[in-house]
């Protein structure tokens, strides 16, 4: 049995799909592409699928990922490949298949480009004043569904402003992975709060993920 | 595709998916490309919409045209109308975000009576007009068809054209008329015209209707050479009629998620309350063999787990064991579940239980509709007491310990005598499963039984029927529940205000499309969900407009009265429901049609002579 991670790209329509349809998504896609998939052997078979990290409703990305295992010791990447870009719905494209090196606990940080429209001088401008502030307290859902109040400022020092002419583009790497992960929607209403920019004048795109050494997570 | 506004709105909202398409299997085309473009609308929410195979048949054969391209727009749940409204956004298809008033066609499916206020909202966000006489060539045209349309006369002022019967030709051709009247540059009556002479459709504004005095119909006048009776499109060989193999697939998962074939079309069996048992006459089976494939290339194309074989009755399909046999020849290989809703109790075998079971073990229903064996008798829902126990025998013995029984409350002679059979056949089933020595060992039974008004729907013989009066249905209720002892069994039972209402409609007649303007501009929406109903503000709307409700629920209707739906055909004729009317009062049944023939008429629309449903060529 092999582990086969597929990296795949979500945009337009698809960045409104859950994760959780997201899953059914993929085994219907695999069970559809033929893709020779090993079922767990308990009372009700399933295809067994793990994601690296859950991307928010609503946000792109350039940098997805699942695991799947398959019954073939020696299974044909290329052919994964093809066949799966003809099973998965609009927005959704793989983009590469390999072996896993590492596990998805090994994910620490998470790039993000988030582009704004609007006038990009005025925006940076604004942005950079918020950021550079000492300390940034916003109010944090935490999993078990309270509340808790956090400081963002020491987790916004990894951005970098692109040398956009239209609007602004920030360049971002947060805290990911299970112990702490910053979602950059946070931020973004965080902002809006401070400054009156819009969120609905950037959008989100998740463009790396990074181990704690930033390492490319592979 | 998606705008700002959009954007917003979607992140407002529950389950986003729900309107931004692209799912598997849905169909894009370059707008220049093509010469019609349709808008499928569900007036109901995405879930409900993606379970209908109707939508599926349609949606494969309007887009296999080249120059036809058809989207799909559903009724968007109260969170996002909200949204809408907030941020100006028209209603569009989910595809490509088209505005519906930007389309050819707009076609909504009529599948539930409760669902016609959502028609009404659905065009108010659409920015279309409601009524039909409003609207010139600059709006698309719309369009209806299911099986409401064999009554559909309370929305008949809102639509340009009503599809009687069976889609598949029809529907093409009606947008071929369209594109024809495109390229000709027709006005709108001339293309009106066109289209009532396609078989089986209706221009509600070609016929005048006059009323007598007490309310009832008094003569419908016909215009322009319109036929004078619109009898249902069928196809001419359903045996061989292509299934669809490509669904497009939710991703917003719908309630019923899965592939489905249609094995047969129509029923055999005469129950004298359901509509689809008359309308959809006669009775055609589809190719085994073709069922096989088309099940296979299904699964393959979609990459569902669960096929389901889907009719109005699937065991009376004369070839469903062999047929079970080829499936689950490759649905075990290929990780598929088998799933065969609609089974009948007097003719569930062994074998059968057996093929199914090897798959998956859930749940089992049967619906013996009525408690007694003489109301069921009045029904002519041929099912005998020993049939119920003998099937529940094979189930418990195969390991099942859930057993559903529908039922029926207000249907015609009932007596509270019958009431209480309805909670004895629940106990008798309780009972039964103690005293199998088989039972499955450590575990206990649960019988629910479930309990619908009944509704007095056109074109069956009960057509004639009144409905009991609410306090009468409740009282009956309250009365079950007293003869039910046993913690076994579960009851539940429908909300009487929603059947009445749904009674109203099915036998309504045109005066009733101002209540519906009027209830919608009240805020009445998505009825059919049980918690957004608002029943007085119904009640206070039907008064505004001085109409009494139950004129139309509560009224037994004389065999020589001219009903609203007196102009339209399926087939069945008049006479035959009279004479089942009669049957029915003296508890006399009817055999079922491919074991003898009771001159329906339906055989007519396959251009007369020996009827599909009888042919015992066919091998049973």
């Amino acid at each position: 049995m092999q582990t086969i991670r597929v990296w795949f790209v979500k945009r337009d329509e698809a960045c409104y799909i859950s994760h959780l349809d997201l899953q059914r998504v993929v085994q219907r896609a695999l069970k559809r592409a033929g893709v020779p998939v090993w079922y767990t052997q308990g009372f009700n078979p399933h295809i067994y699928l793990t994601f690296a990290l859950p991307l928010p409703l609503g946000q792109q990305s350039i940098t997805e990922s699942f695991d799947f295992k398959t019954e073939q010791d020696r299974p044909d990447i290329d052919a994964i490949y093809w066949q799966l870009n003809r099973a998965l719905p609009r927005g959704i494209e793989v983009f590469a298949v390999t072996r896993p090196e590492m596990g998805s606990g090994k994910i620490a940080w998470a790039r993000y480009l988030i582009r704004f429209e609007g006038d990009g001088e005025s925006i940076r401008k604004k942005a950079e004043a918020f950021f550079s502030r000492p300390q940034l307290l916003v109010d944090k859902r935490t999993k078990r569904g309270g509340i808790k109040q956090m400081d963002l400022a020491p987790y916004l020092q990894k951005r970098d402003w692109l040398p956009f002419t239209q609007g602004a583009c920030l360049d971002l790497t947060l805290p990911a992975g299970s112990t702490l992960n910053i979602n950059p929607d946070l931020i973004l209403s965080a902002l809006e709060q401070a400054t009156g920019i819009d969120p609905l004048d950037a959008s989100i795109c998740r463009t790396q993920l990074l181990t704690e050494t930033f390492e490319k997570f592979r | 595709m998606i705008d700002k506004k959009l954007r917003k709105a979607l992140l407002a909202v529950q389950k986003p998916g729900r309107y931004t398409g692209g799912e598997l299997g849905s169909v894009y085309k370059d707008p220049k490309q093509v010469e019609c473009r349709f808008a499928f609308c569900f007036p109901d929410t995405y879930e409900v919409g993606m379970s209908f195979l109707g939508m599926k048949v349609l949606y494969e054969i309007l887009n296999a045209r080249e120059n036809i391209w058809c989207e799909r727009a559903f009724m968007p749940w109260v969170d996002m109308v909200e949204q809408m409204r907030e941020l100006e956004i028209p209603l569009f298809s989910i595809e490509s975000k088209t505005p519906l008033s930007q389309f050819d066609i707009v076609g909504f499916t009529l599948q539930y009576e409760l669902s016609y206020s959502n028609i009404l909202a659905m065009l108010d966000l659409a920015g279309i007009p409601f009524y039909a006489r409003k609207r010139g060539l600059e709006y698309p045209l719309i369009v209806a068809g299911g099986p409401c349309t064999c009554n559909a006369e309370p929305v008949a002022d809102f639509f340009d054209a009503i599809m009687l019967g069976e889609g598949e030709e029809q529907l093409p051709a009606l947008c071929d008329a369209v594109i024809d009247a495109k390229r000709r540059g027709l006005s709108k009556e001339e293309l009106l015209v066109n289209l009532s002479k396609i078989k089986g459709v209706y221009v509600p504004s070609l016929y005048t209707v006059q009323y007598n005095k007490d309310g009832t119909v008094k003569h419908v006048v016909v215009h322009k050479g319109a036929p004078r009776v619109i009898e249902k499109a069928i196809l001419p060989n359903f045996r061989h009629q292509p299934l669809p193999t490509h669904f497009t697939v939710p991703m917003v998962g719908a309630v019923h998620d899965r592939a489905m074939v249609e094995v047969l079309r129509g029923c055999v069996r005469g129950c004298r309350f359901c509509q689809a048992g008359f309308i959809y006459r006669p009775m055609r089976e589809r190719d085994a063999d073709m069922l096989n494939g088309a099940a296979q290339d299904l699964c393959r194309n979609t990459g569902y787990d669960e096929v389901s074989l889907t009719s109005l009755s699937t065991s009376d399909h004369s070839q469903l064991e062999p047929l079970l046999d080829k499936l689950l020849e490759w649905t075990p290989r290929e990780h598929v579940n088998l799933a065969l809703p609609s089974l009948r109790i007097d003719n569930f075998s062994e074998s059968l239980v057996e093929k199914t079971t090897r798959v998956r073990k859930s749940g089992l229903t049967f619906a013996p509709e009525a408690g007694t064996q003489r109301l069921r008798d009045v029904i002519n829902k041929n099912v005998t007491m020993e049939e119920v126990l003998r099937s529940c025998t094979l189930a418990f013995q195969n390991g099942y310990t859930a057993v559903k029984l529908y039922f029926m409350m207000g249907l015609p002679t009932e007596t509270m005598e019958d009431i209480k059979g309805i909670a004895d056949t629940a106990q008798a089933v309780v009972d039964l499963f103690y005293s199998l020595p088989t039972k499955p060992k450590g575990k206990g039974v649960t019988v629910s039984i479930s309990v619908a008004c009944f509704v007095p729907k056109p074109f069956t013989p009960f057509q004639f029927a009144a409905q009991d009066t609410m306090e009468q249905l409740r009282e009956k209720q309250q009365y079950l529940l007293s003869c039910v002892r046993s913690k076994k069994i579960s009851v539940s039972y429908h909300d009487a205000r929603i059947s009445f209402l749904e009674a109203v409609f099915a036998k309504g007649n045109r005066k009733l499309s101002k209540v519906l303007v009027e209830a919608y501009k009240n805020g009445c929406c998505f009825d059919g969900w049980g918690d957004l109903f608002k029943f007085d503000t119904w009640v206070d709307c039907f008064k505004k407009c001085g109409i009494d409700m139950a004129f139309f629920a509560n009224r037994p209707i004389p065999f020589d009265e001219i009903t609203p739906w007196e102009h339209f055909s399926y087939g069945v004729d008049k006479s035959f429901l009279i004479e089942e009317f009669n049957r029915a009062q003296q508890a006399q049944t009817t055999m079922p049609c491919n074991r003898k023939c009771s001159g329906c008429g339906a055989n007519k629309l396959m251009g007369g002579g020996k009827c599909v449903a009888n042919d015992q060529s066919v091998v049973r």
